[in-house]
């Protein structure tokens, strides 16, 4: 036994040694069969004034996108009716936060659309390092191709390196900067700019009288989220205000206690950001417990669901920051699709879906769509 | 009739001893279902992914399920994994050696588990509560020293990262895709063969049987049940540790919630592979069989695109077949 022990420990010693010898992992590249987008990189543009209500900023890459060029390759053979088999791998889940199942929704009617199998994964609750285990797993199934969020280009380089050097497209959705600025060489990100979506939000508030600001972030760690807090905190500094950041989590009693105990500790804090209804429905609960009245502080929010449209409608919250849930799935499938069965590829790096603001002028408009398609 | 009674009389008394069968068959069943039923199952990559991502959590794995044969829980590794990667990484931004900033991580987590140890031999108080109060104190410390943030390192990474969790590049591009391999599987292999070593061959794994088995009487023979206990909540500590730094050192980033709920599978692993919540009984091999098999469980739904919801549910029901299963082997029913 003891003989066994020691061949079992020289075995490792030796392993690891030969490791430390090896030569490094080769960069990635992106599959052969797939053209590489040759647009100029995209440039978010640079925050100036607040967008008219009505309509949503778009944040269209500011040089005029070359023509594709013609794959080198030989072009793979199109079939419409190929059948497909796609994992989508996101950060969050519809189990815990209702905004993803309007994602959910958008890549489930799309897969049912266009007769695809979809598989959705995701942790149970937000950890980007089980996130990132789910990308490596996704890989393992050799799916036809990967939709994911890029929530942290750093955490997420190497598993999504990894399916695209297996040959397995990947598109982003919901997270991510483009491959461009992520340096991850997967085909498009389908989203919203989320520093645009911050800042304006920010100068929005301060127009409407807001003094000093907290960003009220459920998921730290999240650079999406993080963003749109940046976004915020440069707004308010541009005016040479103050905003702080405060990071709760996706339980709605525990966030609670945590704005409870932040709007005690700093009375003078007046204009409130949420990033979507994990962090708007613990919001809503402290206003309501503490007596506060709609208009006695600002409320911004990213995203929409019927509490918070219905909180646009009596005033409590000043806007929502629309990114198109709905479409961010069903387009995520739809780009895999066309990619996969008629060998069409997205033409720009980033696919923008938002940020739209959306207030009092305008909630009529998208209020039957809340937490459905938008 | 009879004869089924004594066939099961003596499956009972050969496997009576042996606290890993019933984990050993259930790795084995599973891996033939998915073998037959999860396309690419057998695969490099499927391999490797189950390998690599058991090993961090089965370290800790390890100490857990020493710690329960000890006759005690620690619900709070999970929040002592993310202190140990704050302390590590904030120390390595901080400029210190990184040598020296392990070890003081590793320290920091070692002492977490003295104060475990020590408030549950001291004061009486059973360690599900003890810990379940540290838990969520060891949490609030994680919060605060990373500022509620995450912490990422972001220098050109030294070399104790590559000895602690580098790629094995020379056999990941042997296959494509490239597979996950890292030398997290063998720190996880050393430290299961010694910790099993330590634990069948050493006075000091006896006294761990004897304490959690009956205190009591091992007292009575000589046995320093109060050291033998703060010595196995210390080790968890520690392992705890080693295992955050091992993540960090591939991941190189640690956030507020990192390793919530890792407490609750390295109990189950550490209860699949035969260890009983009583104590006294249970080995380290087992539970690494254990944390292998709750992998390889989540890597097969994948495969076979299925929704991992199901996950928790297969879990729990394995763990309550296993805990049957190891209850009726073991003699107790």
């Amino acid at each position: 036994m003891n003989k066994f022990i020691r061949s079992a420990m020289l075995v490792v010693v030796c392993a690891l040694m030969l490791n430390a010898c090896a030569p490094a992992t080769p960069p990635p590249t992106a599959p052969p069969t797939i053209p590489p987008p040759t647009t100029a990189p995209a440039q978010a543009p640079q925050p100036t004034a607040v967008p008219p209500t009505a309509v949503p900023p778009t944040v269209a890459p500011t040089k005029a996108p070359a023509p594709t060029v013609a794959p080198t390759a030989a072009a793979p053979a199109v079939d419409p009716n190929k059948k497909l088999k796609l994992v989508m791998v996101q950060h969050a889940l519809c189990a815990w936060d209702s905004f993803w199942c309007v994602v959910q929704k958008g890549i489930e009617t799309a897969a049912k659309q266009m007769n695809i199998e979809v598989t959705v994964l995701g942790p149970d609750k937000f950890d980007l390092e089980k996130t990132a285990t789910l990308i490596d797993q996704a890989t393992a199934a050799k799916p036809d191709g990967i939709g994911l969020t890029v929530t942290d280009a750093k955490l997420f380089k190497d598993p999504i390196n990894r399916a695209i050097k297996a040959g397995i497209p990947v598109v982003a959705y919901n997270a991510g900067s483009g491959p461009d600025k992520d340096g991850i060489p997967y085909l498009t990100y389908i989203g919203q700019d989320e520093y645009q979506g911050g800042y304006l939000g920010g100068l929005r508030m301060i127009a409407a009288g807001g003094k000093k600001g907290v960003c009220i972030n459920q998921q730290v760690g999240h650079a999406g989220l993080d963003l749109r807090c940046k976004g915020f905190v440069d707004a308010f500094a541009s005016k040479n205000l103050k905003a702080a950041v405060l990071g709760i989590t996706d339980d709605p009693a525990q966030s609670q206690t945590t704005i409870s105990d932040y709007a005690t500790a700093n009375p003078d804090v007046d204009a409130f950001l949420t990033l979507g209804p994990n962090g708007a429905n613990p919001f809503y609960a402290w206003l309501k417990a503490s007596g506060k009245k709609a208009g006695d502080v600002k409320h911004g929010t990213f995203d929409l669901s019927p509490e918070i449209v219905t909180h646009i409608q009596d005033g409590s919250t000043l806007f929502g920051i629309d990114q198109q849930p709905f479409l961010q799935g069903y387009n995520a499938v739809m780009s895999l699709a066309l990619l996969l069965r008629q060998n069409v590829s997205p033409a720009l790096p980033v696919t923008a879906t938002g940020p739209g603001f959306v207030d009092k002028t305008n909630v009529a408009f998208v209020k039957a769509l809340a937490g459905q398609y938008r | 009739m009879e004869s089924r009674a004594t066939f099961l009389a003596q499956l009972r008394y050969r496997f009576a001893d042996i606290p890993e069968v019933v984990s050993f068959v259930s790795l084995l069943t599973l891996f033939i279902f998915f073998s037959i039923a999860a396309g690419n199952f057998l695969t490099p990559m499927s391999i490797a992914n189950i390998l690599t991502f058991a090993s961090i959590t089965g370290i800790v794995v390890i100490g857990v399920s020493i710690l329960m044969i000890a006759g005690e829980f620690d619900l709070s590794v999970g929040s002592n994994f993310a202190v140990a990667s704050y302390v590590f990484v904030l120390s390595l931004k901080a400029g210190m050696n990184p040598i020296l900033s392990m070890l003081t991580a590793l320290l920091v987590s070692a002492g977490f588990g003295l104060i475990n140890g020590l408030i549950v031999t001291r004061t009486g108080i059973p360690s599900f509560i003890t810990t379940l109060g540290t838990m969520l104190a060891y949490r609030g410390i994680a919060r605060a020293i990373g500022s509620g943030t995450f912490a990422t390192y972001t220098g050109a990474p030294p070399a104790l990262f590559g000895v602690l969790n580098a790629p094995l590049d020379a056999i990941n591009q042997l296959f494509n895709p490239a597979s996950t391999l890292r030398v997290s599987i063998f720190w996880f292999i050393l430290i299961a063969i010694v910790m099993q070593v330590i634990l069948r061959r050493t006075r000091y794994g006896n006294w761990i049987f004897a304490t959690g088995g009956n205190p009591g009487a091992a007292l009575s023979q000589g046995v320093p049940t109060k050291w033998v206990k703060v010595s196995a909540f210390v080790l968890v500590g520690l392992l705890t540790g080693f295992a955050s730094v091992i993540q960090l050192a591939y991941r190189l980033s640690v956030d507020p919630l990192r390793g919530v709920g890792m407490e609750l599978i390295a109990v189950a692993a550490c209860v699949i592979g035969g260890a009983q919540l009583s104590g006294g009984y249970g080995s380290v091999l087992g539970a690494c069989v254990g944390m292998l098999l709750i992998q390889m469980l989540e890597q097969g739904l994948v495969l076979m695109h299925l929704p991992i919801e199901i996950f928790q549910a297969v879990t729990g029901l394995i763990l309550i077949i296993a805990v049957i299963s190891n209850t009726y082997l073991s003699g107790q029913k």
